[in-house]
């Protein structure tokens, strides 16, 4: 009999809103966390914008001994704050101590898109061209191995149970809790700490510059400059963060009365093969198709009952894509789609981080009866105007059961996770 | 180089050179030290004779990073040999107390 899967704690460091009490009042505000970025445009990048989440290091020199707080990397810090946010809203008490025990029962997977890019760029090939290697000391592997953020967790918490990095681009997080998920089902673990972590950085945000596909024309109107769904969106806006989702056996939370936020009912994953209408940068419309079908199959739920779509969308030309994915997929005409938002519009993309921190959203919203607004769309698309009265503008209140989080990701890799109200008896 | 030996040489003729103590030499490293041994003893327990794999749990990765941040702190550079020969904290202080003095030296030959 495979376990039930429900989420019983929570940490996110998003833009503009650090732990999740902070994050949901952002959502509900409607409050974007884009601004200017300065060091984008001292660069000459089209798209000086961004969403860069603060770290803060008071709170990690409280919380980690010097020797361990010494060799955080920035990834590893927003790692961290996630992760220990996520640990003690799920009820475990946290106290860093190096020779205590084990935790044999909790695990971490965690996404990540780019990785190290600006250690790898801005002090491992500097040191190297000086012939100055010798400075990096010990510790510069962990700063640049893809893992470095799950092994960093893992030791921090003293984790026993899998502790792996997973990477598929933008659904990398969202693979991640998918991932994790499948281990706890399948009762091989009590316990994972399931998301991802993205560092916001300029490396990565040229590298998209160059592809045409972040906006130029909002720099000097931030908050305007990330406009999913939108007629004029112009690209996705370059951020970064971290988010924590704690997946449990509902047995275990229920054995330990942990709280129950929504039950993670169901989930896929896939790729649409690059065939098709699908590319390296695109998704195939029948990956993304099947993507969405194997997850409502997957948690057992008929397409008629979902109430709430996160989607994916970042502010491309695939916004009407995806909305024409969900709508075939549901077998809904637009106008009856469930309600769909972005957070991304608020958020920016976090990239690898995106599905985690759209994940925290998804179930803030259905655990607090509310939905985000879609910021800077009242403007739709033309080829998606029909969906108007399914789009929250403004902060909606709103009881739902079952909420869909899709996540598409360069590479044509596709997850798609089902959040439903948790019931003892369903 | 040339102007900073000169400037060496006139603290040297001035009489206020100011060689670092090896009790001051200890002060820093012992400060130095909580940034990397996880179970920092009371201070007043270090001694020289303290062994710093044994006593302090400081492994070979450790003093890799350890030696770089007092390469920093006191302007020497400590070669791997040098390391090798480290055991003890009175080890350690001799070191940097022979380097700096050397540093010191070298600024008026």
């Amino acid at each position: 009999m495979p376990e039930r899967v429900v989420v019983t704690g929570m940490g996110v460091i998003a833009p503009g809103a650090s732990g999740v009490p902070e994050f949901e009042v952002a959502l509900r505000e409607g409050r974007s966390g884009i601004r200017f970025w300065p060091e984008a445009a001292e660069l000459g990048l089209g798209c000086q914008v961004g969403g860069i989440p603060a770290i803060d290091s008071k709170l990690l020199d409280d919380l980690l001994p010097p020797p361990r707080r010494r060799v955080l990397s920035p990834i590893m810090e927003y790692a961290a704050l996630a992760a220990i946010e996520c640990w003690r809203d799920s009820g475990l008490p946290f106290d860093f101590e190096p020779s205590g025990r084990v935790d044999w029962d909790t695990g971490c997977v965690v996404g990540t898109g780019i990785g190290a890019i600006d250690i790898l760029t801005g002090v491992v090939a500097p040191l190297v061209a000086q012939r100055q290697h010798r400075k990096m000391g010990s510790r510069m592997v962990e700063r640049v191995m893809i893992s470095g953020s799950s092994a960093s967790v893992a030791g921090i918490l003293g984790l026993g149970g899998p502790a792996i990095t997973v990477s598929s681009a933008c659904s990398s997080a969202t693979c991640a809790i998918h991932r994790a998920a499948q281990t706890v089902r399948m009762g091989l673990c009590k316990r994972i700490l399931a998301g991802g972590v993205e560092i916001p950085s300029l490396h990565t945000a040229a590298t998209f510059d160059s592809m045409h596909v972040v906006p130029r024309d909002f720099n000097q109107e931030p908050e305007k400059a990330s406009r999913p769904l939108s007629a004029t969106a112009g690209g996705f806006v370059p951020s970064g963060g971290s988010g924590f989702l704690m997946l449990e056996a509902l047995e275990s939370a229920r054995e330990r009365d942990a709280r129950i936020y929504a039950e993670l009912a169901g989930s896929y994953e896939n790729s649409g093969g690059q065939r098709g209408d699908g590319s390296m940068t695109a998704a195939s419309s029948e990956g993304a198709i099947r993507c969405i079908r194997g997850a409502t199959a997957d948690a057992g739920v008929p397409s008629a009952d979902i109430d709430y779509v996160n989607g994916h969308l970042t502010g491309t030309t695939g916004d009407p894509r995806e909305i024409q994915h969900l709508a075939t997929a549901l077998g809904r005409r637009l106008t009856e789609l469930p309600w769909v938002n972005a957070t991304k519009s608020l958020t920016g993309h976090a990239l690898g981080a995106a599905g985690a921190i759209e994940s925290i959203a998804t179930v803030l919203q259905l655990n607090g009866g509310f939905l985000h607004p879609s910021a800077n769309c009242r403007d739709l698309h033309p080829e998606i105007e029909d969906i108007a009265g399914r789009v929250p503008m403004r902060t909606v209140p709103c009881q739902f059961n079952i909420a869909l989080k899709t996540s598409f990701g360069f590479g044509d890799v596709n997850a798609c996770l089902i959040f439903r109200r948790y019931e003892a008896n369903h | 180089m040339l102007a900073s030996s000169f400037a060496a040489m006139k603290q040297i003729i001035k009489g206020d050179a100011k060689e670092m103590d090896r009790s001051q030499i200890r002060d820093e490293l012992l400060s130095g030290l909580r940034n990397f041994v996880p179970k920092m003893p009371d201070v007043s327990t270090i001694t020289d004779s303290t062994l710093l794999s044994q006593d302090l749990n400081i492994d070979s990765a450790d003093m890799i990073d350890i030696v770089l941040a007092i390469e920093d702190k006191f302007s020497i550079t400590i070669g791997d040999e040098q390391v090798d020969h480290v055991k003890t904290f009175g080890d350690l202080v001799s070191l940097v107390a022979e380097l700096t003095s050397k540093v010191t030296g070298h600024g008026v030959e």
